[in-house]
């Protein structure tokens, strides 16, 4: 889920999508997104290379966003199509290692898709992760999220790179594949949104209390849920 | 072999045996009996820990399916992407296995009747 570095502040490389396509796309997930205001939404493919830039504002404070990041035994809470997830031994001091195995499906093309990678808090408190291709089922991969506080609310950037070492039939094509990363990179945030969310409330007060207050058990459930997204909007 | 664990063997019996109609699994007779033995202790309202820290209360089909502040625990029909399968089958990281606090995980058995039920759509029978 995680990707980019080297390209974080650099234009994305074919950047040729044309704004029809963004559009079609962002009308495809706009719908169900449930997360944030979206202030900026781009997804290329250059030769094999995936790259997804996304600028959100997550109506949820900035450490609390950072926080379910950094959450990595929880990072299953963050996409639906985790099946397996963990921490392995860290390479070096200040660097997670973390594993995740996700179904990805297209059309009718499913494969569990397995990817390891190194985590790193900056100075400046954003995250940069990088694939491990040995553990991996891609030959790169990148990514850098930069939290700022905006208020009582934050801004996230996420921007990514892969280049998938795994056959996709040529049926599928560049379209559905793009269409299927926007897709998780869009619901990751919707989840990211709503576990910060929900992590800040029972800080406030615990869950106890919550409850008694008459909120439902479920706060955030709907948003989690992507059949019904925005509950506590 | 107590009637219960007497079921548990004839209902994965029936799965391993490769039989074309699996054994329907009961929420009642099959699922709950399990859960209150094993996660009730924390998954229980009022005080109960991991109630208190997820809002998970796993003492009735309703509140079960609602799950946590976090979102649901249960995908009726798919076993692999229910967060309630990954973390009794310890496929979330191993330090989130539940049950937490034990000395032991839930047996094979038990696993194999938690994952029949939420394939076979989680119903409330």
């Amino acid at each position: 889920m995680l990707k980019t570095q080297a390209h974080h502040n650099a234009k994305l490389p074919g950047k040729t999508v044309t704004c029809t396509l963004i559009w079609l796309i962002l009308s495809a997930l706009s719908p169900r997104s449930g997360a944030g205001d979206l202030i900026d939404f781009q997804l290329s493919d250059n030769g094999g290379e995936y790259s997804v830039r996304v600028v959100m504002a997550v109506y949820a404070p900035a450490r609390y966003v950072r926080a379910v990041l950094t959450d990595y035994t929880h990072i299953y809470r963050l996409n639906p199509s985790i099946t397996e997830s963990g921490i392995l031994p860290s390479p070096q001091p200040g660097v997670a290692r973390v594993r995740t195995l996700m179904q990805g499906c297209v059309l009718f093309f499913c494969k569990d898709i397995e990817r390891v990678e190194d985590v790193r808090e900056l100075k400046s408190g954003d995250l940069q992760a990088d694939v491990v291709p040995a553990l991996s089922n891609f030959r790169s991969g990148h990514a850098k999220w930069v939290i700022q506080q905006m208020g009582k609310i934050s801004r996230v950037t996420y921007e990514g790179s892969m280049q998938p070492d795994f056959f996709i039939p040529p049926i599928i094509g560049s379209f559905f594949v793009k269409r299927n990363i926007g897709k998780e990179v869009m619901s990751s945030f919707r989840r990211l949104e709503c576990v910060a969310r929900a992590r800040a409330q029972l800080d406030r007060q615990p869950y106890r209390q919550v409850a008694a207050d008459g909120i439902p058990a479920v706060a955030c459930a709907g948003q989690c849920d992507d059949s019904n997204p925005g509950c506590l909007k | 072999m107590s009637p219960r664990s007497c079921r548990y063997v004839l209902l994965l019996a029936g799965v391993v045996s490769g039989c074309h109609t699996a054994p329907q699994v009961s929420y009642r007779q099959d699922v709950y009996p399990l859960l209150q033995h094993n996660c009730l202790v924390c998954h229980s309202p009022p005080q109960g820990a991991g109630y208190l820290k997820t809002g998970l209360d796993l003492t009735g089909y309703e509140s079960m399916m609602q799950g946590s502040v976090y979102g649901p625990v249960i995908k009726p029909g798919n076993s692999r992407h229910s967060i309630l399968n990954m973390l009794v089958e310890g496929r979330a990281d191993a330090s989130m296995r539940m049950p937490r606090n034990r000395d032991h995980p839930l047996t094979e058995q038990e696993i194999g009747i938690l994952r029949l039920w939420v394939d076979q759509g989680a119903k409330n029978n």
